[in-house]
């Protein structure tokens, strides 16, 4: 029998947060008036990818 | 000889292929005065690249430290933003070789890699536009360093998919010469 370590309650946040994050990277390409500003970039995508990351292997029982 | 070496020595080879190629590319757009480009900053680039090989190809005859792939990575990237920055910034004909320095570590090393790329990628090109201001708006840089990022995480999970089944197959190699001595003992045993 495997056991849960994640509750949906938490999964649930980590997809609300990369949802957040998916709508960050897109103002931030939209918007953005300085270079500077795409230094963003590697913790949004980063972040998105290792909360959708979580939020799959949730679904499929890893954790 | 190990694997890491054997890597970072064939990465010796293109780079100087690479740099030769670039070289003959920029001197004839420079002629042609597509590039504004000065020789000396040509030049001086093609010898850095020289020199950097020389030094990466001193240090792998004594072998191949493992912090050496992200050396060799990063040194590469932080030329080809050099070049690209002095062949017009955003607009530079050479911004394609970014992905041949991505796609290439990617495939040799894996996920980890790609994501070590797109990070420098990612700081190096934002030096270049900074120092290359673009007229206008800036959404069409961001899409460049997005797709860039897309395509690195693509590239490092193809590897990484590949790095497995490359593992699986060992795996089954080892097992059917484990199965093939025994047999071979067990015939040897009967006679």
């Amino acid at each position: 029998m495997s056991t849960r370590h994640l509750r949906s309650r938490t999964v649930g946040w980590g997809v609300v947060l990369a949802a957040a994050l998916i709508v960050a990277i897109v103002l931030v390409t939209w918007k953005a008036t300085n270079p500077l500003f795409f230094l963003l970039y590697p913790v949004l995508v980063l972040g998105v990818l290792a909360l959708l990351a979580m939020a799959v292997l949730w679904a499929l029982r890893h954790f | 000889m190990d694997e890491e070496r054997r890597v970072e020595q064939s990465k010796v080879t293109v780079r100087w292929i690479v740099a030769v190629v670039l070289c003959i590319a920029a001197v004839y757009l420079r002629r042609h005065e597509a590039i504004g480009t000065s020789w000396t900053v040509i030049i001086g680039l093609t010898a850095a690249v020289a020199v950097a090989n020389l030094v990466f190809a001193a240090i792998l005859r004594r072998g191949a430290p493992r912090w050496l792939r992200y050396v060799t990575t990063a040194t590469d990237l932080l030329l080809a933003s050099l070049f690209v920055g002095y062949s017009g910034g955003s607009g530079s004909p050479f911004y394609y070789v970014y992905f041949i320095i991505l796609v290439s570590n990617s495939i040799r090393y894996g996920m980890a890699m790609a994501v070590f790329v797109a990070l420098i990628f990612n700081m190096a090109y934002v030096a270049v536009l900074l120092v290359h201001p673009v007229r206008g708006e800036l959404t069409s840089e961001g899409v460049k360093i997005l797709a860039f990022w897309g395509v690195a995480l693509y590239a490092g999970y193809l590897a990484t998919r590949f790095q497995r089944q490359a593992r699986i197959l060992q795996a089954y190699e080892e097992t059917i010469a484990d199965l093939r001595t025994r047999f071979d003992e067990g015939e040897g045993a009967e006679r």
